[in-house]
C-alpha cells in the first residue's frame, strides 16, 4: 500500500475536457496519490524537471509540442511509463508507426461515449486494465 | 458520480467546441483566405478534427458523423482537389452555424437539429461538385446510424458573463466597507449622543458612504463593459454574405477591436453597424466591372477610444455620395427651393441622407432592407446619446463617424408601480403631478380634459392604456400626471403608488417591441420587469384624435 500512496501520474492533453475525463477515471482507481496535468509536450517536460512521476498519459496532437516530439525527449531523460491516449493511435495512421518506434508502454483510444453518471466505470475500464497491468 | 462533475463536463465541452467553431469561422471570414494558404487550411482541418473528437468524447455520434462529412470536404480543399470559392466558404459557414446550434442546444433538441439540418451539409457536399446521389448516400448513412442513448443531462440555459478577478475584489472590498459603516451607524443609535453630536456624526458617515457608493457604481458599470470584439464576427459574416449576394469583391478589415463598451451599447451598435456596412457594400462600393483598375472594394471599420467615449468610423473607397442625386431628391420632396439647395455646402447636402425616406437609389434593394435606412441608424445612435456624421469625396469614398458616449447614463424615472405591467416615465418629461382635487378640468367637455398652454388635453386613464392595476386602490386619491416634451403634452390619470428610481433601459426585444407603448425594458431589484413608456407613441394618440 505504501507504494501505491507514492505513485504519481501526469495527464498531457490540450483539451481540458479530456483532462477532466481522464482525471476522473484515474481518480476512481484510487491507485495514484497525485495527478498532475499539462497542456502540451513542452509543459509536460518542464513539469518533469521538477516532479518525478510514474506514469504519463500522453496525447499525440497538441500545439507547441506534440506527443511524438515529447515522447522522444521523455525517453532520453526520464524513466517513466508512457501510455499514448489518442484517436490517432489507431492502427493505420502514420503516427501509429512512429509511436510504436518510440516504444510507448501502451497505446489506447481516447475514451468516448455517452456522458452519464456511470462515466468513469464505462469508459475507463480498458485504460484502467492497461494501467494495472503495467504496475502489478 | 455527482451531477456537478457532469455539468462541468458539458460546460467544458461547450466552451471547447465553440472555440473551435469560432476559430474556423474567423479563418473562413479572413479576406485573404484561399486554398493556397496551406497553413490556414491546415488549421481549419485541425479545428474540425478536434470538433469531431469532442463530439465523440461526449457521445454525440450523429453530430460526429456530420462533422466527418464536413472534414472530408476540407480535406479535399487541402489536397487542392476542389477550389475554395465563395460558394464553398458560404456553405462551410452555414455548416458551422448548424454545429454551433447543436453545441449550445439542450440535449433533447440536439438530434432534432441534426436531422433538420442534413440539407445544409448536403448542399456543402454538392457545392464541391459531387453529385446529388452521392451526397444523398452519405447523408443517409448518418440518418441510419445508431444514435446511442440520448442521455439525461441538465441543461444550462443560463448565460454567463466573464468578470476579471480584480474587479470582483474591488467590489468585494467596497461592499465590506459599506457594511462596516452601516454597523457604525447601528452602534451610534445605541450611544446616548445629543442630537447635535448625532447629526454631525451621521453627516460624516453619509459622506463616507456617498464616496463608496460612487466607486461601487463605477465598478458595476465596468463589469457591464464588453469588448467590441464580440460583435465583429457577426459583422464580418454579414459583409461576406452581402458581398457574395451582390457579387462584389470586397476586402473588409477591422481595427481597434479590443475597445470595450457597455452591453446595452454593444446591442444597439450591432444593428446600426450592420446597416451601415450593408449600405457600404450595396451603395458605397461600385460593381466589380465599374471599379476596373481600383480592384477590390475596401471597407474599413475602426474603433478608437476617445476622452469621453468611443469613436467608430466606417469607411469605403467607393464612388462617394452623389450630390446631384441628393439634390434631385430634395427637389422631389419639395423640402427646399432650388436657390436654397444651391446655397448648401456639400456636408449640409450629405447630411440629408439621415432624413427618413431618403434613399437615393431608385430601386429599393433587398440587401439594405426595405424602408430601413440611415435615418433608423441615426435614431439608434442618438438613443445612446451618440452622434453620426458623414464625409464624402467624389470618386474616393465615403466615411461615417459615430461618436458613442462611454456609458448609457441611468435615467431618473417616475414609476407607476401599481400597474400589473409596470411602466416608467423619465422624470424630466413630467411637468407636474397633482391630485384630482387640485386640477382645473375643462368645463363643458364631453371627455375629461385639462388646458395646458392654451391647448385642450384629454385625460387618459393609465389602466386603459397600460393594463389593469394590481388591485382596487380607490381609497388612494387619484392623481393627474402631466407629461410634457417640447411642444407636446399628455395627461394621465392614475390612482396607484408612485415611486422614483434610476434605471438603465435596454432596447425592447422582438416580442416586447410589439407592445404599443414600450421604448425600453429593464428589471428592478425585485426582478420586476419595468417598461419605459414610449412618449412619442402617447403623443400620437392625441395627434390622431385632433
Amino acid at each position: 500500500m505504501d507504494k501505491i500512496k507514492d505513485r504519481k501520474v501526469l495527464i498531457v492533453d490540450d483539451s481540458k475536457l479530456m483532462r477532466l475525463l481522464l482525471n476522473n477515471i484515474i481518480d476512481s482507481m484510487k491507485y495514484f496519490s497525485e495527478i498532475y496535468e499539462a497542456e502540451n509536450g513542452r509543459e509536460a517536460l518542464d513539469l518533469l524537471e521538477i516532479k518525478k512521476v510514474d506514469l504519463i498519459l500522453l496525447d499525440i496532437e497538441m500545439p507547441v509540442m506534440d506527443g511524438v516530439e515529447a515522447l522522444k525527449e521523455i525517453r532520453l531523460k526520464h524513466d517513466v511509463k508512457v501510455i499514448i491516449v489518442s484517436s490517432l493511435a489507431q492502427l493505420g495512421s502514420s503516427y501509429s508507426v512512429k509511436v510504436k518506434q518510440l516504444s510507448a508502454d501502451g497505446v489506447i483510444d481516447k475514451p468516448s461515449g455517452a456522458v452519464d453518471p456511470s462515466l468513469a466505470a464505462k469508459r475507463g475500464s480498458e485504460l484502467k486494465d492497461m494501467i494495472k497491468a503495467l504496475f502489478d | 458520480m455527482d451531477r456537478d462533475f457532469l455539468d462541468a463536463i458539458w460546460l467544458q465541452f461547450e466552451t471547447e467546441a465553440m472555440e473551435h467553431c469560432t476559430s474556423s469561422e474567423d479563418l473562413l471570414l479572413e479576406t485573404e483566405f484561399n486554398e493556397y494558404e496551406a497553413a490556414k487550411i491546415d488549421s481549419l482541418f485541425r479545428a474540425f478534427h478536434s470538433l469531431k473528437g469532442l463530439f465523440g468524447t461526449v457521445g454525440l455520434n450523429k453530430t460526429l458523423e456530420l462533422t466527418h462529412l464536413i472534414e472530408d470536404v476540407i480535406d479535399k480543399i487541402r489536397s487542392l482537389e476542389v477550389p475554395l470559392n465563395n460558394k464553398i466558404r458560404g456553405a462551410l459557414l452555414k455548416c458551422i452555424d448548424v454545429l454551433k446550434n447543436i453545441i449550445t442546444s439542450s440535449s433533447q433538441e440536439r438530434e432534432e437539429i441534426v436531422d433538420e439540418n442534413l440539407d445544409v451539409v448536403k448542399q456543402l457536399i454538392v457545392s464541391i461538385g459531387i453529385t446529388d446521389s452521392y451526397a444523398d448516400d452519405n447523408i443517409k448513412n448518418i440518418e441510419l446510424k445508431d444514435l446511442g442513448d440520448p442521455t439525461s443531462v441538465s441543461d444550462k440555459s443560463d448565460r454567463f458573463a466573464t468578470v476579471d478577478i480584480e474587479s470582483l475584489d474591488l467590489l468585494f472590498n467596497k461592499v465590506g466597507l459599506v457594511s462596516s459603516q452601516v454597523n457604525v451607524l447601528k452602534r451610534m443609535t445605541k450611544l446616548n449622543l445629543d442630537s447635535a453630536q448625532f447629526i454631525e456624526n451621521v453627516d460624516k458617515l453619509i459622506d463616507i458612504l456617498q464616496t463608496e457608493v460612487t466607486i461601487l457604481n463605477q465598478s458595476i458599470t465596468d463589469l457591464r463593459l464588453v469588448s467590441v470584439n464580440s460583435l465583429i464576427r457577426r459583422l464580418k459574416r454579414d459583409v461576406f454574405e452581402t458581398s457574395t449576394n451582390l457579387d462584389k469583391s470586397i476586402e473588409f478589415s477591422v481595427t481597434g477591436d479590443n475597445e470595450r463598451a457597455d452591453r446595452t451599447i454593444i446591442n444597439v451598435l450591432s444593428s446600426a453597424l450592420m446597416h451601415l456596412l450593408r449600405n457600404s457594400v450595396d451603395h458605397g462600393i461600385e460593381k466589380n466591372e465599374e471599379r476596373g483598375q481600383k480592384g477590390k472594394g475596401k471597407i474599413l471599420l475602426d474603433f478608437s477610444k476617445e476622452k469621453d467615449g468611443l469613436l467608430i468610423t466606417v469607411s469605403d473607397d467607393g464612388k462617394g455620395l452623389d450630390r446631384k442625386k441628393i439634390e434631385e431628391k430634395l427637389r422631389q420632396l419639395g423640402l427646399l427651393s432650388d436657390g436654397d439647395i444651391k446655397k448648401l455646402s456639400d456636408p449640409q447636402v450629405y447630411d440629408f441622407i439621415f432624413q427618413p425616406g431618403f434613399s437615393t437609389k431608385s430601386d429599393v434593394s433587398e440587401t439594405s432592407g426595405r424602408g430601413v435606412g440611415l435615418d433608423v441608424v441615426k435614431k439608434n445612435i442618438s438613443s445612446l446619446g451618440g452622434t453620426i456624421n458623414v464625409i464624402s469625396d467624389a470618386g474616393k469614398g465615403t466615411k461615417f463617424f459615430l461618436k458613442i458616449p462611454n456609458i448609457v447614463s441611468t435615467e431618473d424615472c417616475l414609476v407607476l408601480s401599481d400597474l400589473k405591467t409596470i411602466y416608467a416615465f423619465p422624470t424630466r418629461s413630467i411637468l407636474w403631478i397633482r391630485s384630482v382635487a387640485q386640477v382645473d378640468f375643462q368645463k363643458h367637455s364631453a371627455i375629461r380634459s385639462i388646458v395646458h398652454e392654451k391647448t385642450i388635453i384629454p385625460v387618459h386613464n393609465a389602466d386603459d392604456l397600460f393594463g389593469n392595476l394590481t388591485e382596487n386602490l380607490d381609497e388612494l386619491d387619484e392623481k393627474i400626471i402631466l407629461i410634457n416634451v417640447d411642444e407636446k403634452a399628455f395627461a394621465l390619470s392614475y390612482n396607484g403608488k408612485l415611486t422614483y428610481s434610476e434605471h438603465v433601459f435596454d432596447e425592447p426585444d422582438l416580442l416586447v417591441s410589439k407592445l404599443p407603448f414600450v421604448s425600453g425594458t429593464t428589471v428592478d431589484q425585485d426582478r420586476n420587469i419595468i417598461f419605459r413608456a414610449n412618449l412619442e407613441k402617447l403623443f400620437e394618440i392625441n395627434e390622431r384624435a385632433a
